[in-house]
């Protein structure tokens, strides 16, 4: 017989293989942040075919480094401070409001928050005590870049501004259970393992209302009013001050439009540290265990394996009288069938395998979904 | 003293055309059973004369190089392992009578296509016959197998061969009609596969259409 079937106990269903790597290049876990760009032509990029219509950069940009996009940067602003005006050059004196920093904020509220919660909240000195912004910075890293989740504890983002270079990764490791959202603390990648700041040997989580960040959604939410006022990003003063909340419309914040968002991304360019992210695959797979035991599979239907009938042989006889005092043959490929002989999957051993009636072998065959 | 091998061989398969296009309609795939093959090798590099002694008669076949796993089902797995008693001297054989088909569209008398396996064989489940091109013909069951008789156009050996232009059958005799509507001269072939030995053979056939003047 040629097919052997299946027990039970030779199928092992459902079971999920973690693959990790880090989602710059090939697989590195780190990035200069000094080779990140931007595309020169999305800031002016319409996003229809009107010149009434807004420009993509308005509302994003998109980070690269080579040819790679690795993430896209936002503002979003509760109160709609530093959405633009109506920007087609030269094209009157008619003020369009497009109301993207609002369309952000709200964005990044309906998608990440549970209804009913109106702002971001960050926490400020321990995790009991969270403090609202209504002015986020987003990094939004691609999907295909990260696959299934931006592995926690296996981040670092670096800014630098007017006031110093500040790093932060995320509190996994000093909370030490699964969540789906967890706060950003002052502190850096070490040869892959998360270092919360250390002062005077000891590591204290240093909460500091900066930022969020969601790992299946591979989001960071930064608090920009806090990010701006300890970095410097947009300067000294700095523009981005929790009295916007007055500021209910971008009128009065006309020029700051995109100008944010550029500075944003400056900030992040200027570190000298490298940007650390690891992601994660989650693949589920089956394993089959093909068990060949001594007596079966010692014979071939190879054309090789057998005389054609043309060497004065009778046709199917085997070629050398130590194959049949000895069997044996050499597996190379493992096909696995459903109950109408179909041929599913197919998998092929690195070299040729001899099986005969002196041996039995265990194949363990791995389908990934 | 070194530790003895323990090793589990681990492959990573890859789902098939046909793998896919069953998970995509059902979810599943139910696999049930296995088969082995050895399409790369070449047993006449067996060289039972080594001077270096047995354990080198097969080092040429031993260190053959592996070719990765495609995903068209009807190009792998075509020389299967087979499990025989110990002490054969031969592998199963099919032979098909008569050897080749050569006739004209409209050839009315009896076509009978007989398979036969050497040493016996394949006498429970019978053979698949696939019929490559159906537009040439029709393939009939003349004598089903022992127990496979309510299903027999239910291919069970036909994954590997068959394809949507094909025609599958199951039986232990089969016969040709050749389509009298065939519009031009048209060879293709019919191949039996031995639905317990794994073994295979083809016949050519060949339905003409005479050109008109």
């Amino acid at each position: 017989m040629i097919f052997t079937q299946f027990t039970n106990d030779d199928v092992v269903l459902g079971k999920i293989n973690q693959v990790s790597s880090g989602i710059f290049g090939t697989g590195s876990l780190t990035l200069a942040q000094s080779t990140l760009n931007t595309s020169s032509i999305q800031a002016t990029t319409l996003t229809g075919s009107s010149v009434y219509d807004v420009k993509n950069g308005q509302y994003y940009l998109d980070v690269y480094e080579g040819s790679d996009q690795y993430f896209s940067i936002a503002y979003g602003d509760y109160y709609n401070s530093g959405s633009s005006y109506f920007d087609a050059i030269n094209n009157g004196t008619a003020q369009v409001l497009t109301n993207e920093t609002k369309i952000i904020y709200t964005q990044y509220k309906n998608i990440l928050l549970q209804p009913g919660d109106k702002f971001f909240s960050f926490a400020t000195g321990s995790t009991d005590i969270t403090v609202d912004s209504s002015a986020i910075f987003a990094v939004n890293f691609v999907a295909d870049k990260f696959q299934d989740q931006i592995d926690p504890g296996q981040i670092q983002l670096n800014f630098s501004g007017s006031n110093g270079q500040y790093s932060y990764i995320d509190d996994s490791q000093v909370i030490n259970k699964q969540q789906n959202v967890y706060y950003l603390i002052s502190g850096s990648i070490v040869n892959g393992v998360p270092i919360p700041y250390t002062n005077d040997n000891t590591i204290s989580a240093l909460y500091d209302g900066i930022g969020l960040f969601y790992p299946t959604n591979g989001v960071v939410i930064l608090n920009a009013i806090k990010l701006d006022s300890k970095v410097g990003i947009t300067g000294n003063p700095p523009e981005i001050t929790n009295t916007r909340s007055s500021n209910i419309n971008s009128t009065t914040r006309q020029g700051y439009w995109r100008d944010w968002i550029t500075k944003f991304f400056k900030s992040i360019k200027r570190a000298t540290k490298n940007i650390a992210v690891r992601k994660s695959e989650f693949v589920p797979s089956t394993n089959y265990f093909i068990r060949v035991k001594n007596k079966q599979f010692n014979y071939s239907n190879n054309p090789t394996f057998v005389s054609d009938g043309t060497d004065s042989q009778i046709k199917g006889t085997i070629i050398y009288p130590e194959l049949i005092s000895n069997p044996r043959t050499y597996i190379t490929t493992v096909g696995l069938y459903n109950s109408n002989n179909e041929l599913l999957a197919i998998g092929k051993l690195s070299k040729p395998t001899q099986k005969s009636f002196d041996n039995e072998l265990l194949i363990k065959v791995r389908i990934d979904f | 003293m070194a530790y003895l091998d323990n090793n589990v061989l681990t492959v990573n398969a890859i789902l098939t055309k046909k793998g896919r296009e069953i998970l995509a309609k059902t979810g599943g795939l139910n696999i049930t059973a296995f088969a082995l093959a050895d399409d790369e090798i070449d047993y006449t590099q067996f060289n039972p004369n080594h001077p270096l002694g047995s354990a080198y008669f097969d080092i040429a076949i031993r260190n053959t190089p592996i070719t990765e796993p495609i995903t068209d089902e009807s190009q792998v797995m075509k020389y299967k392992l087979v499990t025989l008693n110990n002490g054969v001297t031969a592998v199963p054989t099919i032979s098909i009578s008569p050897p080749f088909i050569l006739i004209p569209r409209t050839y009315t008398s009896v076509i009978d296509v007989i398979p036969s396996t050497s040493p016996t064989y394949n006498v429970t489940l019978g053979y698949t016959a696939i019929l490559a091109n159906k537009n040439v013909g029709t393939l009939v069951v003349t004598e089903t197998n022992s127990i496979n008789s309510s299903t027999a156009t239910v291919p069970t050996f036909a994954g590997d061969l068959a394809s949507q232009s094909s025609q599958v059958v199951v039986g232990n005799k089969f016969r040709f009609i050749p389509n009298s509507s065939l519009t031009k001269t048209t060879t293709t072939n019919i191949t039996i596969v031995g639905n317990e030995s794994g073994g295979n053979a083809s016949i050519i056939v060949t339905v003409n259409v005479p050109t008109t003047q």
